[in-house]
């Protein structure tokens, strides 16, 4: 077969793509730009009740230290398991961030 | 007077950096068909070249940006396209036979006087089928796409000397299974 004819019966052998092709590409990367705007609410509002825990944690051990130092309250402030509450709460929040976006990081890919 | 395809895509890629939506789906309309049928030559079923087209147009979306102006857009996407679809071959491992490929679209008497277009691609597709995926992507690249053994070997990383032996085998193969095919009303085609 000479190469021109075989350049015409190749050039009719082009497949196209199901009706709705288009319209369902445009759909998937529409869902996906808004999972990622969900996603980052998300993780926004994990890092706010975090430091919302956290300077609650704060406030209230400052109040009772201040209050302590006056003598008006007398207590033992448990220092040791407040912190590690504090810390692990905030290492879960960190966490769920993280895990937040590798979620995203997959349903994009 | 015809516009370059070339600076026609550049433009189409600067407005959907912009964030025109609607250009993104002018790029895509213009490059699918030609982007499915290199994906059918490698995996040789429609409905999964399909699914890996998906994916490739949702990669070439969140990569445009990183696309340099220097190049052709069409020979950046084959080698998106060309690659997603090895990758997603291996991932099948699927050793199509050519034998399970179904050619039992019988032709009539009637349809041997007068082939239409639809059938005549049907039957060239067939006979595209039975070929390896690597002959069958050459041929497609060289003839449909009209691109260079240059072009093709960014597009492929195949050697140039693989190349042109595949190219050689396609085209001997592809008379081949058409003869089989067709037998006289191959002139039809032609």
């Amino acid at each position: 077969m000479k190469d021109d004819q075989l350049k015409k019966i190749i050039q009719k052998s082009t497949i196209e793509t199901s009706d709705d092709f288009l319209n369902n590409l445009m759909h998937t990367i529409e869902n996906q730009k808004n999972v990622k705007k969900s996603s980052l609410w998300w993780s926004f509002k994990s890092v706010l009740i975090a430091c919302t825990l956290l300077v609650t944690g704060i406030t209230f051990l400052t109040f009772i230290y201040l209050g302590n130092t006056t003598g008006s309250i007398s207590f033992e402030i448990p220092k040791t398991p407040i912190f590690i509450i504090i810390t692990t709460l905030l290492l879960l929040a960190v966490n769920h961030v993280i895990r937040v976006n590798e979620n995203y990081g997959k349903i994009a890919n | 007077m015809k516009s370059n395809p070339l600076s026609e895509d550049y433009e189409l890629i600067r407005k959907i950096n912009e964030g025109d939506a609607t250009a993104f789906r002018q790029l895509v309309y213009k490059h699918k068909d030609v982007s499915l049928s290199l994906a059918q030559s490698i995996l040789k079923d429609a409905v999964i070249a399909e699914d890996v087209l998906q994916d490739v147009f949702i990669k070439v979306y969140r990569k445009l940006n990183t696309f340099k102006f220097k190049a052709s857009f069409s020979t950046w996407l084959y080698r998106i396209v060309v690659n997603t679809s090895y990758n997603e071959l291996k991932k099948r491992k699927q050793n199509i036979s050519v034998d399970a490929i179904d050619d039992t679209f019988n032709i009539t008497s009637e349809k041997k006087d007068l082939m239409e277009e639809q059938d005549q691609r049907k039957y060239i597709n067939l006979a595209l089928q039975k070929l390896r995926p690597d002959e069958a992507l050459l041929l497609r690249l060289f003839y449909l796409c009209e691109l260079s053994i240059k072009e093709i070997e960014v597009i492929t990383s195949f050697k140039p000397s693989k190349i042109k032996v595949d190219l050689h085998r396609g085209r001997e193969n592809i008379g081949f299974h058409l003869k089989q095919l067709l037998g006289k009303d191959l002139k039809q085609l032609l």
